[in-house]
C-alpha cells in the first residue's frame, strides 16, 4: 500500500500545479481580451445621456467589478473568492452571479457529454475488440467505416446529422435544449421533450467516438493478440474465454490512457456541438460570454471546463495505477 | 405556462383541460402547479399570442429607469403596461389619444392637455393630473430618458383637475420635442413611486436596483410569468380602456418566447407556434410558398413598410475620408440594387439619398426635384471619373493614393458579427470599392465592441441606423442625429450620434429653425436646404430602406391583423404607439 | 530507406490516402486557373441551388460555392501546414531534449507538456483568438501551432527514452561526440518516421482547429476557409433554406481530408509498427 501512496501523492503534487497554472491562466487569458467590459455594460445605458452622471456609473461599476485595482492584486482578490466559492457576477447578465449562470447551464453539458462520451468509449472498445478477435467480415466492413467516421469532428458530424435528419426527414428537432413550450419541470413531458432535443448532440458525439475507440482498441487488441503470451496460452490449451479476458484487460490500459490524454479535446469539440445544436450548455453559454466581453462568466467557464477535464484526469490516472500491475511492481523496484 | 400546442397537430381537442391557472395578481412562477397533462387543449392555444422579436435576454428588471428594462417595460414596447398620454401613429402620422382626450395650443408656447377622466391605475387608484406632473418632474429630479425635455419646458402645471398645461421654454422653442414627450412618457403612478425614491434615498442607482416586478400602472395586460425562455403576459379584465375602445384586447395572454438563435424563431413561425415576429425572416415568400399561413402587412414585394435607413458614418477626422469627394466616390460605387436583392432579400426600395426615408408621411418635406441634381445612384464610372478628377492615381496594388500622399485605405467596414443582414451588405460594398481602387476591409467584432467603436468614434467607417424610433419628431430627430454637433461629446467618449462628428454651422442653425416652425411651405424650404446641404457633404451615406420592425404574422390561429388598405389605419405593429389597436381586432380563426 | 517506400506505395491505405489528398490538391490548384474570378464576388442571389451557372450553387451571399471551396480548402490546407510545421518543430525538440537529458530538464519539460496536454488547448486557442483582433491566417496557424506540440513532445520523448540506452548511443558518447551530434545523428533517424506521421496528425488536426476556430467567428479575417464558409452558412440560416450545398461540401471536404492524413498515417504506422501488420 505504501507503494500506492507514493504514486498518488506524487500524481497528486503534479495535479495541484496544474491546477495552479491552469487557475492563473483562466484569470489572465480572459482579460487581455480587448475592450473594457464596462463600456458594454454602459452602451446600454442609452438613456443617460448626461456625462457626469456616465461617469459615475462608469466609477460605480469599475469599483464594483474590481477593475480599478493593478492586475495581480484582482487576481489574489479572485483567489480569495474562489476559495469561498463565489464566481463573481456576470456582466452581460448583470446582476446574477455567475455561479447561478453556471449552475443552469451545467447539467445540460453533464447530462449531454458524460453519458455521450462514455457511451462511446465503451460500445467503440467493444467493437473493436470484437472486430480484432473475429477478423474476416467484420474487420472488413467496421473498421473502414469507423475510420471514416472518425476523421469528422463532432461538429462537421453534427451539421451533416442536423442537415440530413433534422432538415431533410425532420426526426428530431434542431435546436435548443427542450420545446420552448415547456418550463422545466419534474414531469414526464418536459422528460421526453428533454431526449427528443438530446438525441442529435448526443449522437453526433457518440457516433464519432465509437468510430475512433474502435480504431484504437483493434489496434490494440491485434497486437495482443498477436503476442507471445496468447500464442502460448492456446498451446497450452487454455480456455479461448480466458485469453480474450486477458487480452481485453491489457488493450485497455493504452485505451485507458488515451482517454484521459484525449479527455480535453473531446470536452472542446462536444462544447462546439453544444454551439451548432443551440443547446443550452456550457458550451453556449461561454461562446456568448466571449462575445459579450464577460470577463467573470469567461473565467467560470473555462475553469469549470479545466476543473472537469483535470478532475476526470485525476481519475483516471488513479484507476490506471489500480488497474496496472506495472505500476505496483515500479513502484516496489523503486523502494 | 404550459401553451399545450403540438408543434404540427391542430386536432380539435373536445376535452378541456383543468388548468390551475388564477392569471390575476400573482406574478410568481408558479411552475409546479402547472402539469402537463395528456389532454392538450386548444383553448389555452386560442387564448394566447405568442410573439417574439421584442426581446433577446432573460429579463432583467421592469424597472423603466433603468433604461436596460425588459418587455413589456422597455423603452418604445411600454404601452401594454405603462401607458403615454398619445400614442403615435406612423402611418398616419397623427397622435392619438390614450390618457389623454384632446391636446389644444393655447398660444405658440403653451399646450393643453386634456386628461381622460376614465383612467385609472391597476391597483383602483384613477390617473391624476398630479401623476402626470410627477412623472415629467421626474425628469428634472434623475437623469432619465426625458430629462433632455427640461431644457424645451418650462414647466408642466394643472390647470384644473382634468387639464394640464405643458409651457415651453421660449429661447430654447423646440415643438417636436415636446410633442414627441406626449407619446413616449410613460405615466408612473405617483403614489407608488414616492415611496420608493424615498426609500431610495433619493438616489437613482439605488432606485433602479428596484425589480418592479408587478408594477402598478395602467396598461391593459399585467406580467403573468417569466423566465430564461419566456415572458407571458395577462390581460388584466379591469383595464380602464374597456370603455375608451369598447372592448377587451382579444388575446387573454401574450407570450413572448425568448428564442437563442433567429432560425429557431422562423421555423417556430412558419410552423405555427408563433403568431407574430418582429425579426428579420429571410426570403420570407417561401414560407406561404410552402404552405404556411404567414402574411406579411404588404401582399407583395417589398412585403414591408420602410421607416428607417441605415447608414455608413465615416470618420470625418481620418485623411482620405475627410475629403468629400472620396466620399462620393464610393457613394457612386456602391451597387445599391445589390444590396437590396441580396441582402434585404428586396424587403425595400432602392434608396435615394436624402435625409429623409421615401414614404408618404416624410416625403411631404422636400422638393424633390430641388434635390435631384445632388443624390447619387450607382455609377462606377462616375465614381472613378471623380477620383481621377482629384489627381487620385491607382498605384501598382491597384489602389489609388491621393496627390497629398495618403492612400485609399485600407479602412475598415464595421459592424456586429452576426447581423447577417448587415454583414452582407458590407461585404458588398467592400467587393464594390474594390473596383474604384479604394481598399476597404470588413470587421465585424462582438456587439459590445461595435457599440464601443461606434460611439467614441473609434472606427473608420462604421454601420448604423440613425434615429432608428417611431417618434412624431421626425424626420427632424434622424437629420439631427446625422448632422448635428450641439453638445456632442468629442471623439473617445461616448456619442450617441453623429458619430463621424461631422459640424456644419448652417445645418446646426437650420436644425434650431425647424423644430419651432410650424408652416408646412417654410418647413420644406428649411429641410430641402438641409438636405443639400447633407448631399454636398456626405458624412454618411444611406445603404437601404428598412423597416423598424418586420411585421411578419402566421394566421393559422389568430386572425385580422393590420395589413395594407384593410381601411383601419392601423400601422404594421402591435406594441408600440397606436399599433396596440391591433390587439382589439383580432380573432380567432 | 527504399525498401520501407516501395513496401509504402504497396499498402492499399496509403496508396488511398495519397490519392485522395492529391485528388483536392488537383482541385485546388487547376481549378482557380480555369475560373480566374474574385471568390469574394457576389455573382448571383443567395441560397441558389446548384445549376450550370454555379455548379454548387451559391451561399448566403451570393457567392460562387465552388469558386469558395476551391480558395477556402486551399487556405485550411495552409493553416493546417504551417501550424502542423510549428507544431512538429517546437514538440520535437522539446522532446527530444526532455527524452535525452532526462533527470531536472526532463522533470520540468515533462511536466510543462503534461500540463498543456491537461488544459484544453482549444480554450487557450479560443481565449487568444478573441484578444487578437486583425488575424490573417499565419497568425492562426502560428497560434495553432503553438498551442497544440505537447502532443507530439510527448510522444517524442518516450521514444527517446526508450532509445537513449541503445548501444549505438552510448558508443557514440563515450567516442565523445557532443549532445547536439548525437541526437542529430544517432537519434533522429530512429524516429524519424514517428516524426512524420506526428506531423502528419499535427496537420490534420491544425486543419481541425482552424476549422473549430473559424466556425466560432474567430478565424482569420477577410479570407475564405472551410470553417469560415460553415460558419457564415450557420448564421445566415442555411438550414431553414434547405441549402445543403453551403454544408455539406465544405464538412465532407473538411472529413475527407482529415480522412486522407489518417489513411497515410495508418499506412506508415503499419510498416514501421511491425507488430500491427495485419
Amino acid at each position: 500500500m505504501n507503494n500506492y501512496r507514493k504514486y498518488f501523492l506524487k500524481k497528486g503534487i503534479w495535479y495541484i500545479l496544474t491546477l495552479v497554472i491552469a487557475l492563473s491562466l483562466n484569470f489572465y487569458l480572459p482579460r487581455m481580451i480587448k475592450g473594457n467590459p464596462v463600456d458594454s455594460i454602459l452602451s446600454k445605458y442609452k438613456s443617460v445621456g448626461n456625462t457626469d452622471t456616465r461617469k459615475k456609473l462608469y466609477e460605480t461599476f469599475t469599483k464594483e467589478f474590481g477593475l480599478d485595482k493593478p492586475l495581480p492584486m484582482q487576481f489574489l482578490i479572485y483567489l480569495k473568492n474562489l476559495t469561498k466559492g463565489d464566481l463573481g457576477t456576470s456582466i452581460m447578465m448583470y446582476p446574477k452571479k455567475v455561479n447561478a449562470v453556471l449552475a443552469s447551464a451545467l447539467p445540460w453539458t453533464v447530462g449531454l457529454q458524460l453519458p455521450a462520451i462514455l457511451c462511446g468509449w465503451l460500445l467503440g472498445n467493444v467493437l473493436g475488440a470484437f472486430a480484432a478477435y473475429k477478423r474476416g467480415v467484420y474487420d472488413k466492413i467496421i473498421f473502414p467505416i469507423s475510420l471514416f467516421v472518425t476523421s469528422f469532428p463532432f461538429f462537421i458530424f453534427s451539421i451533416i446529422l442536423l442537415y440530413v435528419l433534422g432538415i431533410h426527414f425532420e426526426l428530431f428537432p434542431i435546436g435548443g435544449g427542450y420545446d420552448y413550450n415547456l418550463i422545466p419541470a419534474l414531469n414526464f413531458e418536459f422528460f421526453k421533450s428533454v431526449i427528443r432535443y438530446h438525441t442529435f448532440p448526443f449522437l453526433s458525439i457518440a457516433i464519432v467516438m465509437i468510430g475512433g475507440q474502435g480504431i484504437g482498441m483493434r489496434e490494440m487488441a491485434l497486437y495482443e493478440l498477436n503476442s507471445d503470451y496468447v500464442k502460448y496460452s492456446k498451446f497450452l490449451g487454455i480456455r479461448e474465454w480466458k485469453i480474450i479476458q486477458y487480452v481485453f484487460k491489457n488493450a485497455m490500459l493504452p485505451q485507458i490512457t488515451g482517454l484521459g490524454l484525449s479527455l480535453g479535446t473531446m470536452v472542446s469539440g462536444a462544447l462546439i456541438t453544444e454551439l451548432v445544436f443551440n443547446y443550452p450548455g456550457v458550451g453556449t453559454t461561454m461562446f456568448a460570454a466571449i462575445r459579450n466581453l464577460d470577463y467573470p462568466l469567461i473565467s467560470g467557464c473555462t475553469l469549470i471546463i479545466t476543473l472537469a477535464v483535470l478532475l476526470s484526469n485525476f481519475i483516471i490516472e488513479i484507476l490506471y495505477g489500480i488497474i496496472d500491475p506495472r505500476i505496483k511492481s515500479a513502484q516496489l523496484e523503486d523502494s | 405556462m404550459l401553451a399545450g400546442c403540438g408543434s404540427k397537430s391542430n386536432t380539435k381537442s373536445a376535452d378541456v383541460e383543468n388548468t390551475t391557472k388564477t392569471g390575476e395578481t400573482t406574478t410568481e412562477k408558479t411552475q409546479n402547479e402547472k402539469t402537463a397533462a395528456e389532454n392538450k387543449t386548444d383553448d389555452l392555444r386560442k387564448e394566447t399570442l405568442f410573439i417574439t422579436g421584442l426581446e433577446w435576454g432573460p429579463p432583467s428588471s421592469f424597472n423603466y429607469f433603468t433604461g436596460v428594462a425588459s418587455f413589456p417595460v422597455n423603452n418604445q414596447n411600454n404601452m401594454l403596461v405603462y401607458e403615454t398620454l398619445f400614442m403615435y401613429n406612423g402611418l398616419s402620422g397623427e397622435i392619438e389619444p390614450l390618457l389623454a382626450e384632446s391636446y389644444k395650443w393655447i398660444d405658440d408656447y403653451t399646450i393643453e392637455v386634456k386628461l381622460d377622466k376614465r383612467a385609472y391605475f391597476n391597483d383602483g387608484e384613477p390617473v391624476k393630473i398630479e401623476d402626470v406632473i410627477y412623472t415629467y418632474e421626474l425628469g428634472k429630479r434623475y437623469d432619465i430618458l426625458w430629462s433632455s425635455l427640461w431644457t424645451y419646458i418650462d414647466s408642466v402645471e394643472s390647470k384644473s383637475d382634468d387639464t394640464i398645461i405643458f409651457k415651453l421654454n421660449k429661447k430654447d422653442y423646440n415643438i417636436l420635442a415636446v410633442t414627441e414627450s406626449l407619446t413616449n412618457v410613460p405615466i408612473h403612478p405617483k403614489h407608488i413611486w414616492e415611496k420608493i425614491e424615498k426609500d431610495a434615498n433619493y438616489d437613482i442607482s439605488e432606485i433602479n436596483k428596484f425589480f418592479n416586478e408587478s408594477p402598478v400602472a395602467s396598461g391593459s395586460y399585467k406580467i403573468y410569468s417569466y423566465d430564461d425562455t419566456k415572458i407571458t403576459l395577462v390581460r388584466d379584465d379591469n383595464y380602464w380602456g374597456k370603455s375608451k375602445f369598447g372592448k377587451l384586447p382579444a388575446p387573454k395572454y401574450i407570450t413572448h418566447i425568448l428564442f437563442k438563435s433567429n432560425d429557431a424563431a422562423s421555423l417556430a413561425l412558419k410552423r405555427g407556434d408563433l403568431d407574430y415576429s418582429q425579426n428579420f425572416i429571410p426570403n420570407v415568400w417561401k414560407m406561404w410558398e410552402d404552405g404556411a399561413e404567414v402574411r406579411t402587412y404588404l401582399e407583395e414585394a417589398p412585403y414591408y413598410l420602410s421607416d428607417s435607413m441605415p447608414s455608413i458614418y465615416f470618420n470625418l477626422s481620418k485623411p482620405g475620408l475627410d475629403n468629400p469627394d472620396v466620399r462620393r466616390a464610393i457613394a457612386y460605387a456602391i451597387d445599391y440594387k445589390k444590396i437590396i436583392d441580396i441582402a434585404m432579400n428586396g424587403y425595400s426600395d432602392v434608396v435615394e439619398p436624402a435625409l429623409t426615408v421615401n414614404n408618404e408621411l416624410e416625403s411631404k418635406y422636400i422638393d424633390k426635384d430641388a434635390i435631384k441634381p445632388y443624390q447619387w445612384k450607382y455609377d462606377v464610372d462616375k465614381a472613378n471619373e471623380i477620383l481621377d478628377s482629384i489627381g487620385a492615381k491607382k498605384g501598382d496594388d491597384g489602389i489609388r493614393v491621393l496627390p497629398n500622399g495618403v492612400r485609399l485605405g485600407p479602412w475598415k467596414l464595421e459592424c456586429p458579427y452576426g447581423w447577417t443582414d448587415w454583414n452582407a451588405t458590407l461585404e458588398i460594398i467592400q467587393q464594390s470599392a474594390k473596383k474604384i481602387g479604394i481598399e476597404l476591409e470588413t470587421y465585424f467584432p462582438e456587439d459590445t465592441v461595435y457599440e464601443n467603436d461606434r460611439n467614441t468614434g473609434n472606427f473608420d467607417i462604421v454601420m448604423s441606423t440613425p434615429a432608428d424610433v417611431i417618434t412624431p419628431a421626425q424626420p427632424w430627430k434622424r437629420a439631427h442625429d446625422i448632422l448635428s454637433a450641439k453638445e456632442l461629446p468629442p471623439f473617445g467618449e461616448q456619442a450617441y450620434w453623429n458619430f463621424g462628428r461631422y459640424k456644419n454651422e448652417r445645418a446646426e442653425k437650420i436644425l434650431e429653425l425647424i423644430p419651432a416652425e410650424k408652416d408646412i411651405e417654410r418647413l420644406r424650404k428649411l429641410y430641402t436646404e438641409l438636405t443639400i446641404i447633407y448631399l454636398k457633404d456626405i458624412p454618411t451615406i444611406p445603404l437601404m430602406y428598412r423597416p423598424t420592425y418586420f411585421f411578419t404574422v402566421n394566421e393559422s390561429v389568430w386572425t385580422n391583423f393590420p395589413h395594407e388598405n384593410d381601411g383601419t389605419g392601423i400601422p404594421p405593429y402591435c406594441f408600440d404607439g397606436a399599433g396596440i389597436k391591433s390587439l382589439y381586432n383580432l380573432k380567432n380563426k | 530507406m527504399r525498401s520501407s517506400l516501395y513496401i509504402l506505395l504497396k499498402s492499399p491505405k496509403f496508396m488511398i490516402g495519397v490519392c485522395l489528398l492529391f485528388v483536392f490538391f488537383a482541385f485546388i490548384v487547376i481549378y482557380p486557373m480555369i475560373n480566374t474570378n474574385d471568390p469574394l464576388e457576389m455573382v448571383n442571389m443567395r441560397f441558389q441551388p446548384p445549376s450550370s451557372k454555379n455548379i454548387l450553387g451559391t451561399d448566403g451571399f451570393g457567392r460562387d460555392v465552388l469558386l469558395e471551396m476551391a480558395h477556402g480548402t486551399r487556405t485550411s490546407l495552409t493553416v493546417g501546414v504551417i501550424s502542423g510545421l510549428i507544431a512538429t518543430t517546437v514538440g520535437l525538440i522539446i522532446g527530444i531534449f526532455s527524452g535525452y537529458r532526462g533527470g531536472i530538464v526532463d522533470e520540468i519539460l515533462s511536466s510543462l507538456t503534461n500540463v498543456f496536454i491537461v488544459i484544453p488547448s482549444f480554450i487557450i486557442l479560443i481565449l487568444v483568438s478573441v484578444s487578437i483582433q486583425a488575424k490573417s491566417v499565419f497568425i492562426i496557424a502560428i497560434i495553432i501551432g503553438l498551442t497544440s506540440w505537447p502532443w507530439t513532445a510527448r510522444a517524442v520523448r518516450a521514444q527517446t527514452v526508450s532509445l537513449r540506452n541503445r548501444d549505438h548511443v552510448n558508443l557514440a558518447r563515450i567516442s565523445g561526440f557532443n549532445t547536439v551530434k548525437i541526437i542529430v545523428f544517432e537519434i533522429l533517424p530512429y524516429i524519424m518516421s514517428y516524426v512524420v506521421m506526428a506531423f502528419i496528425i499535427q496537420l490534420a488536426s491544425g486543419i481541425l482547429s482552424e476549422a473549430s476556430v473559424s466556425m466560432l467567428g474567430l478565424g482569420p479575417s477577410n479570407t475564405i476557409s472551410l470553417g469560415i464558409m460553415l460558419n457564415w452558412a450557420l448564421l445566415q440560416e442555411a438550414p431553414l433554406f434547405n441549402a445543403w450545398w453551403t454544408l455539406i461540401p465544405p464538412a465532407l471536404t473538411v472529413a475527407l481530408i482529415t480522412f486522407s492524413f489518417y489513411l497515410i498515417n495508418l499506412g506508415m504506422d503499419e510498416i514501421f509498427n511491425p507488430k500491427i501488420r495485419s
